[in-house]
């Protein structure tokens, strides 16, 4: 499978068909067995997560994984601090720049919130925003998502593919996981059917009606299709 | 409402009183946010008990020696405890570390070390030793309970082999000079304890050993991904709890000029009571200095408390196990009205 800049792939697949296995090895969680990942043009090797997010690589993992008892700031520089100094260890932490860089780029994706407000305090769309703040701290060219809808109420799943668009609009690929193929169809440029670790299927998501794409993708999931 | 019409003096006297009130207030309501009203309501009920039970209680002489002196030990442990408990640690060894920084101390300064050098002698055992839990503990995988119940027995067997079982009696002066003398009405020791809050205090908001002691007993996973090295942190935690160990041995030796391999057996469950009462979650992730300074206070004055109303020891353990199950529940009960919103 291949993505280019500013374009989104759908994955989709049944439960164990191996997509969420997919993402972690793309992301330096797990080595693969076979195969190899190019980067613009690079082989990459990853051996662990930080090896992926120099290379370009973000992951927003389905829990989130955020810090409930920091707040959103925090949870946004977790791991590159913003400090006043250069030295490595007596530099003090710099609040009111990583207060006001969390508040500019979570005003880039649309959205005003307080950043002095604990994680676990805030609602699941608010908590994504988060998630997503901090991966394009990271200037990702690359962003992995695990079912970013799953967790969202209707109206924030509009709010989150408005997000997607943005996204791609800056020059970010994006692969996404998702059950939910009807956000996947408004979203996606691209979309790969996985079953038992294998892409058994892959299609252009423009000009072809949400019916017929749905179809393709049910019937490619439980092994039934050759070509749909 | 007229500013300009009264007198400049008064004037100028009247804002400056509302802007120190203001201060105050605001530094009220941080601290009860931080350590928590149940907490302080108990410290007054409690207070207010023995002042009317005890017409020793509440002196001058009684605040800074019983309940003043009495306090130090347990919260140097207290503070290097808060820190691994909010890191999503658990150090159940400070008592017996604290044993080996006493007996460490003493060798060498009996061995003819300057004091300081002995005095830095005992933290270095016990960062060693606190590092080592760490180790154990991040790279290990081993539940902290079990790894600290395990250098518990392990450190407190090496004190008794190797003084033979016996007090050592420490010769220089400086030692019982530390645990005698006061410096502007506090004992010596006190200033210790109340300096390292302070240190402590200063670096955990301005650091980034702070803001990852939370994160990591937060959610350590999440703070892994995002690049922290998080086993690495949790050296620098156990050890600085290792290191506040073996200061508290050294300052059980101010007190009493010996040291023996037996101090403060048992210790624990006053330093575990006094950082849970304030407020650090045993989860992780929640937790205040200043919460457990105040913790600490509840817990000495009711040792203090019930020593003044000549009540037998052993009610001292019992009080103390009921105020840490108290406070446990305390709360689960404040968590579980929280997460049901």
């Amino acid at each position: 499978m291949s993505v280019d800049a500013a374009q989104c792939y759908g994955l989709v697949g049944d439960n164990g068909a191996g997509k969420s296995t997919m993402l972690k090895i793309l992301s330096g969680v797990h080595a693969p067995d076979a195969g190899q990942i190019r980067l613009e043009d690079r082989t990459v090797q990853f051996q662990r997560e930080i090896d992926a997010r120099l290379a370009g690589v973000e992951m927003i993992f389905q829990d989130l994984a955020l810090c409930e008892d920091l707040d959103a700031a925090a949870n946004i520089f977790l791991g590159r601090e913003r400090r006043k100094g250069k030295s490595r260890w007596f530099s003090f932490l710099d609040h009111a720049r990583m207060h006001k860089d969390a508040e500019e780029v979570l005003e880039s994706l649309g959205s005003v919130m307080p950043t002095d407000r604990q994680v676990q305090t805030l609602s699941g769309g608010e908590r994504q925003l988060v998630a997503v703040a901090r991966a394009l701290e990271f200037q990702p060219k690359l962003l992995l998502m695990d079912e970013p809808t799953a967790a969202l109420s209707v109206d924030k799943v509009a709010v989150l593919l408005d997000l997607i668009e943005r996204l791609k609009e800056r020059g970010v690929a994006l692969i996404l996981v998702s059950h939910r193929f009807t956000d996947l169809i408004q979203v996606c440029d691209n979309i790969g059917v996985l079953l038992h670790g294998q892409i058994v299927d892959e299609f252009a998501v423009a000009g072809q009606s949400v019916d017929d794409l749905t179809t393709r993708m049910v019937r490619q999931m439980s092994g039934i299709g050759t070509n749909g | 409402m007229n500013a300009d019409s009264a007198p400049l003096g008064t004037n100028r006297l009247y804002a400056s009183f509302t802007a120190a009130s203001q201060t105050l207030t605001r530094w009220g309501k941080r601290t009860v946010h931080d350590v928590g009203a149940g907490l302080l309501i108990a410290l007054v009920i409690e207070i207010a008990v023995f002042w009317i039970l005890s017409p020793n209680f509440f002196t001058f002489r009684n605040m800074t020696d019983g309940i003043g002196r009495g306090m130090v030990v347990i919260g140097l442990m207290a503070i290097g405890e808060t820190i691994v408990i909010i890191s999503g640690g658990f150090d159940l060894s400070v008592g017996s570390v604290s044993a080996a920084g006493a007996i460490t101390a003493a060798a060498l300064s009996n061995a003819g070390v300057p004091f300081l050098v002995a005095i830095l002698g005992a933290l270095a055992l016990g960062l060693a030793i606190g590092t080592f839990n760490g180790a154990v503990t991040g790279y290990g995988r081993i539940n902290p309970l079990i790894t600290t119940l395990g250098t518990l027995s392990i450190v407190r067997g090496f004190a008794h082999l190797l003084t033979g079982g016996r007090e050592q009696i420490i010769d220089d002066r400086f030692y019982l000079d530390m645990g005698i003398n006061t410096t502007l009405g506090l004992p010596n020791i006190v200033w210790v304890l109340l300096a390292c809050f302070a240190v402590l205090g200063f670096i955990i908001p301005r650091y980034r050993f702070g803001r990852y002691m939370y994160a990591i007993g937060s959610n350590d996973r999440a703070s892994r991904l995002a690049g922290v090295r998080v086993n690495r942190w949790r050296l620098v935690f156990f050890g600085v709890s290792g290191m506040m160990a073996g200061l508290a041995g050294v300052v059980t030796s101010f007190r009493l000029g010996t040291a023996a391999p037996n101090f403060n057996f048992g210790s624990e469950l006053a330093v575990i009571t006094a950082v849970i009462l304030g407020g650090a979650s045993l989860q992780g992730g929640r937790g205040r200095l200043l919460g457990t300074f105040f913790g600490l206070v509840f817990i000495q004055i009711l040792r203090n408390g019930l020593v003044l109303l000549s009540i037998r020891s052993f009610w001292q353990q019992i009080a103390i196990g009921s105020s840490l199950i108290a406070a446990v529940l305390y709360d689960e009960s404040r968590r579980s009205k929280l997460s049901r919103g």
